[in-house]
């Protein structure tokens, strides 16, 4: 190009302090100035300057993109946006983790660490109900702090359902399965990855402003009228979504035009299917619930009238708004962990996946359907509604895609050999923890059990079932699975075995009491109870604080193998997808020749070709 | 990431077309629920101070920079820059001329529909939510500008033009979904 401009030769990032510090800074500055913008307006329009909602919200939308400037996108783009010359930040060793970097490969672990530690402070927060639940009446927290830290453990892990299969696994393993060298848009990547610390931060700061009480729904009239916290909700609700919409352009655009030679969607990894689907629900419904919390937020810092009925609105707008997202939203905490758990039982079962296509076909139906069953959430709130009936029927029919992906997998196992490594084990306990949560659920989208059932503990262990014994236990599941391929090194066997016990274990004896303290009427969100339901109250307790210091385990194993763990070699589970292909962790553009797809990726006779081969050389 | 050019993949301009439809499909998804929640709220109803004809100025304001924005990237493809710069700053001057029509419009109505009614709630949560993606539109249309000033959008970079201009057409074409349902209907 001879309109170049002189390219700017410095390593960025390489020493000094690490970019994610500068972007602390600039975003501070930037809140400062945008609520000092809030504060000249008001006053021009002779108001009172000082409106602390108002500062907060305006300060906060200043300072997300001073932020991601400050990490490093100033350099890496915002320069090409005034026509200078652009570079990438790309510094050695641990501080390439630390800015915006565009590989894949470093946003899928940034991703990955961070809702790890995500998942871990919210779990604290869990431990710290169930001790105020050990015993009926006040205990540790008391019923206002008990709601608060109710509100932010349900909201903290909606995050790290939502985030972390998809960030860490659609971000690390799927451009690499689909035989690309990164993502279509390396930018927009490192994008949705650093709208998250601003988000999670202030979210983490809420306590301090008396956090909020109204839940991860945070339904008006109480989320008009509560604490300053229930705006720090609705701002991260909002850059988050703007983070998953980021996200999903970039991996529907990268698996559908840049799939490899070869790689027909027949042949495509069941797991790249379930990111394809995941991203097309984020895409079109995550829009639908930033309106719902910025109409709340309107009501709060500018007098509106949405969901006022005093002034005319209508609370109830909000539940259809916010659930036409965030029904859609549960099945982006599950389709992606699916994804890892019907890649993983064709490896360990040595046997093809059972019914692929009925597979894929049920995905799809799952992602179709869950557009249309919003208002089962709303059974008691728009009680002896005509549409009921047909929300009930559309939510049951769900169960019909359901069943293929659950025949998929147990006809994958069926008669196969199985190999009982640790992410195998996560993904047989995903089938059995989702077969519960799948049936409870039936009962709650039935309107006549639903009208006993709902806001009682039934409800609380049927979600657990499903996003924890299938969400989060196909994390797992695919940490294992693809620990060896992304640091290279074997994690301790023994010791995962005994954290994989710990966690199923744990988790089934603190879930499945749930059922029964529902069914005898306790409600969910409140810090006490009738006095008969003490004991089986104090054994879950306790069965909560052994599941809670499984991932302890878990932490150990995690960072003593990243550093210290044997080497694990390119392929450690014999499995034939593209990311086994490659070196372990894959060089830097993932593949050291052009990757071909010559073979179905499930097909494990002894004779069959391989899935895919790299050519490289003289035969490109 | 220009090491990843010579990749397998298709033209970079088919990946960021195939991007953009997917972000403006998502975006249309935001405003029609903020359309569906409009009639939910307040079925077929308004404010009767609402003026259709400012209404009407605005919608003529945004179809003449569709129309100069078209005009632009014409121009670029025929390489001729200096039509194209002049066509890119009178999309510019139009889209500024909106906002500042629509700061007007919200000062009378303000008075008139105050937000603290079902109807100017909506009012100002559909325009306001407008102005600001014409706000982005105008700060894209304003870099490739400068661009183009300094040299750097090249002929193998005409795609950020076409690019641009879509998004902006896009916020436009709301624009008009806009008009009838809160000024007509």
């Amino acid at each position: 190009m001879a309109t170049t401009a002189p390219r700017l030769e410095r390593q960025i990032g390489a020493s000094g302090l690490p970019f994610a510090v500068r972007g602390l800074v600039w975003g501070l500055i930037g809140f400062v100035l945008g609520a000092l913008v809030t504060m000249l307006v008001r006053g021009l329009a002779g108001s009172p300057a000082w409106r602390t909602d108002q500062m907060v919200v305006i300060g906060f939308l200043f300072s997300v993109p001073s932020f991601v400037l400050g990490v490093g996108a100033w350099e890496t783009w915002g320069r090409g946006w005034v026509g200078l010359e652009t570079v990438d930040y790309d510094p050695p060793g641990w501080r390439q983790y630390f800015g915006f970097n565009l590989d894949h490969k470093v946003i899928g672990i940034q991703y990955l660490v961070t809702f790890i530690a995500v998942f871990i402070l919210a779990g604290a927060v869990a431990m710290l109900m169930r001790t105020e639940l050990m015993d009926p009446g006040r205990t540790v927290l008391g019923p206002a702090s008990f709601t608060r830290f109710m509100s932010l453990h349900g909201f903290l892990m909606v995050l790290v359902a939502v985030t972390a299969v998809p960030g860490a696994f659609g971000n690390y393993v799927m451009p690499i399965m689909v035989g690309a060298e990164d993502m279509a848009f390396p930018r927009l990547n490192a994008l949705s990855f650093w709208l998250w610390p601003p988000a999670v931060l202030l979210l983490l700061s809420s306590p301090f402003v008396g956090g909020w009480d109204s839940g991860w729904t945070g339904y008006p009239p109480l989320a008009s009228v509560n604490n300053l916290g229930q705006i720090f909700y609705a701002l991260a609700f909002v850059v988050g979504g703007l983070s998953s919409i980021v996200a999903s352009v970039n991996f529907l655009t990268t698996i559908v035009k840049m799939r490899t030679k070869g790689l027909t969607w027949n042949r495509l990894p069941i797991f790249v299917w379930s990111i394809l689907l995941t991203g097309a629900l984020s895409l079109f419904f995550t829009q639908s619930v930033a309106v719902a919390v910025t109409m709340v937020t309107l009501d709060r810092i500018f007098g509106a009238a949405f969901f006022d009925p005093l002034l005319g609105g209508a609370p109830v707008l909000y539940q259809h708004i916010f659930w036409f997202y965030s029904h859609p939203a549960v099945y982006v905490m599950v389709l992606p962990s699916l994804g890892v758990m019907l890649e993983i039982l064709p490896v360990f079962s040595r046997k093809p996946l059972f019914a692929y296509k009925w597979a894929v076909g049920g995905i799809i139906g799952i992602s179709v359907l869950s557009g249309v069953v919003w208002a089962h959430h709303m059974f008691t709130v728009s009680a002896l509604s005509d549409a009921n009936a047909g929300f009930m029927l559309s939510t049951e029919a769900i169960s019909v895609p359901t069943g293929l992906v659950f025949l998929s997998a147990i006809g994958t196992i069926w008669r196969g050999k199985l190999w009982m490594k640790v992410p195998m084990l996560f993904a047989l306990a995903m089938v059995f923890n989702f077969l519960i949560g799948g049936i409870t659920g039936v009962f709650l989208s039935d309107i006549p059990a639903d009208f006993q059932l709902q806001d009682t503990y039934w409800v609380v262990a049927h979600f657990h079932y499903t996003i924890v014994g299938a969400g989060i236990f196909g994390l797992f599941a695919g940490i294992y699975y693809w620990f060896p391929k992304i640091t290279g090194r074997m994690f301790d066997e023994r010791l995962a075995k005994v954290h994989f016990w710990m966690m199923f274990v744990g988790f089934n004896v603190t879930f499945l009491p749930m059922f029964w303290l529902g069914l005898n009427g306790m409600n969910r969100r409140i810090a006490d109870y009738q006095p008969d339901l003490a004991p089986v109250n104090l054994f879950v307790s306790l069965a909560g604080f052994f599941l809670g210091t499984s991932f302890l385990v878990f932490l150990w194993n995690f960072i003593v193998s990243w550093r210290n763990g044997p080497p694990a070699g390119s392929n450690p589970w014999g499995a034939r997808t593209l990311e086994w292909v490659t070196s372990s962790p894959p060089p830097k553009l993932n593949f050291d020749g052009e990757p071909e797809v010559l073979d179905d990726p499930y097909d494990f006779a002894p004779d069959a070709p391989p899935h895919a081969v790299l050519r490289t050389g003289g035969e490109r | 990431m220009t090491a990843h050019a010579a990749a397998h993949h298709p033209p970079y301009e088919d990946l960021q077309r195939f991007g953009l439809r997917l972000f403006i499909a998502s975006e249309a998804f935001l405003f029609g629920v903020m359309f569906a929640a409009r009639f939910y709220l307040l079925g077929f109803e308004k404010a009767e101070a609402v003026n259709v004809v400012l209404g009407l100025v605005l919608t003529v304001l945004l179809l003449a920079a569709t129309w100069s924005s078209h005009r632009a990237v014409a121009a670029a493809e025929a390489g001729d820059r200096g039509a194209m710069q002049a066509q890119l700053l009178l999309t510019m001057a139009l889209g500024v001329g909106f906002l500042a029509l629509v700061v007007v419009e919200w000062g009378a109505g303000f008075t008139e529909f105050p937000i603290s009614t079902p109807y100017g709630s909506m009012f100002y949560l559909i325009t306001g939510t407008h102005s600001l993606h014409l706000l982005i539109g105008l700060f894209v249309l304003a870099s490739l500008f400068l661009q183009e000033r300094r040299g750097a959008l090249t002929e193998d970079k005409l795609w950020k033009l076409r690019g641009g201009v879509t998004y902006w057409q896009f916020v436009d074409v709301v624009w008009l979904f806009v008009f009838v349902i809160l000024y007509v209907l």
